[in-house]
C-alpha cells in the first residue's frame, strides 16, 4: 500500500489502518526488540506505543517527517524500547536517540489507575466529545454529526460546556492532580 | 453560564494563541494580575493534559483489541512472532 493511502487510513478507519501495519510491521519491529534484549511482551507493548504515536502524528497532521510508515514505525519502536529500557536501567542514558516522541509517554502507573475515576464526573458524552476533538482531532462538523447536534454551533458550544465542565472538577481536585501527574 | 463557556473558550484562544495581538497582550496581563484568571488558565492547561493521557490509555485499548483480533485471524503471524523470541 502507498505511504499517503496508509496514513489517509490511519485517520479516516484507524482499526484497518492498524490492521495492516500489525501484518507488515509487527515481525520487524519484534525482530528488533529482540535483538536489543528484549522479550515477546515487550515487543507487543513497544509496538502497541509505536502505533499510538504515529496515529498522534496523523491527526496532528504532522506527517512530513513520515517518509515510509514502516520505518518510522520502526525508529518510533527502538526509540520507545530505549526510552522503557532506560526506565529499567536496561540502558546508559547516552543511548537514547532523539526521536519526536512526548516525553510524557509513558505516564506512571498511579495516572493510568487514577485518570478515569478523576474525569467520570464530567459525564460520558461530555468525555467522548473532548477527545473526538482534543485528542482524535474531529471536525466540529464531524462531531456534530456523530455526538447528533444539529449543526457546528451547537457543537460548539457543547465542547466549551463540557470543557468548563472538567475545568472546573480539575480546579477544585488540584491536588489530586498533581497527585496523579507529577 | 455563558459567561461561564464564553471564558472557557477566551482562555482555549489564548493558549492556543489565536486572539488578536492586543487581546492576548492583555490575557497575558490578566494572568498576571488576576489570581482567579491564572487558576482558570492553570486548570484549562491540566485539563488538555488529562485528555490526552486519556486519549492514549483508551486508543491503547483498542490497539490491544485489534492485535487480538489481527493474531486470532492470522496464525501463521503469531507463530512468527513467537518463534522470534523461542
Amino acid at each position: 500500500m502507498q505511504q499517503k493511502a496508509i496514513l489517509q487510513l490511519v485517520r479516516q478507519n484507524r482499526e484497518l489502518a492498524f490492521r495492516q501495519l500489525y501484518l507488515s510491521c509487527y515481525p520487524k519491529v519484534a525482530r528488533m526488540i529482540q535483538q536489543m534484549g528484549g522479550q515477546q511482551a515487550d515487543a507487543q507493548d513497544v509496538f502497541q506505543d509505536s502505533l499510538i504515536v504515529l496515529y498522534e502524528k496523523v491527526v496532528q497532521g504532522k506527517t512530513t517527517q513520515i517518509e515510509q510508515v514502516e520505518s518510522y514505525l520502526q525508529g518510533i519502536a527502538r526509540h520507545l524500547w530505549l526510552q522503557k529500557s532506560r526506565q529499567q536501567q536496561r540502558m546508559p542514558l547516552d543511548s537514547l536517540e532523539e526521536v519526536a516522541v512526548p516525553a510524557d509517554f509513558y505516564p506512571t502507573e498511579k495516572i493510568q489507575l487514577r485518570l478515569s475515576r478523576y474525569l467520570e464526573k464530567a459525564g460520558k458524552k461530555c468525555m467522548a466529545l473532548l477527545q473526538a476533538f482534543y485528542y482524535h482531532q474531529q471536525s466540529l462538523s464531524e462531531i456534530a454529526t456523530q455526538f447528533g447536534y444539529s449543526n457546528t454551533r451547537s457543537a460548539t458550544v457543547q465542547k466549551f460546556k463540557c470543557l468548563q465542565k472538567v475545568r472546573e472538577v480539575v480546579k477544585t481536585k488540584a491536588n489530586a492532580y498533581e497527585t496523579i501527574v507529577e | 453560564m455563558k459567561l461561564l463557556w464564553n471564558n472557557t473558550r477566551r482562555i482555549e484562544r489564548f493558549l492556543r494563541k489565536q486572539l488578536s495581538l492586543k487581546s492576548q497582550a492583555l490575557s497575558a496581563q490578566q494572568l498576571q494580575t488576576d489570581p482567579a484568571y491564572a487558576t482558570d488558565v492553570l486548570a484549562q492547561q491540566r485539563t488538555y493534559h488529562l485528555l490526552t493521557l486519556l486519549g492514549r490509555r483508551q486508543l491503547k485499548r483498542e490497539i490491544q483489541e485489534v492485535e487480538r483480533k489481527v493474531l486470532q485471524e492470522h496464525p501463521t503471524l503469531e507463530q512468527e512472532i513467537t518463534a522470534i523470541f523461542r
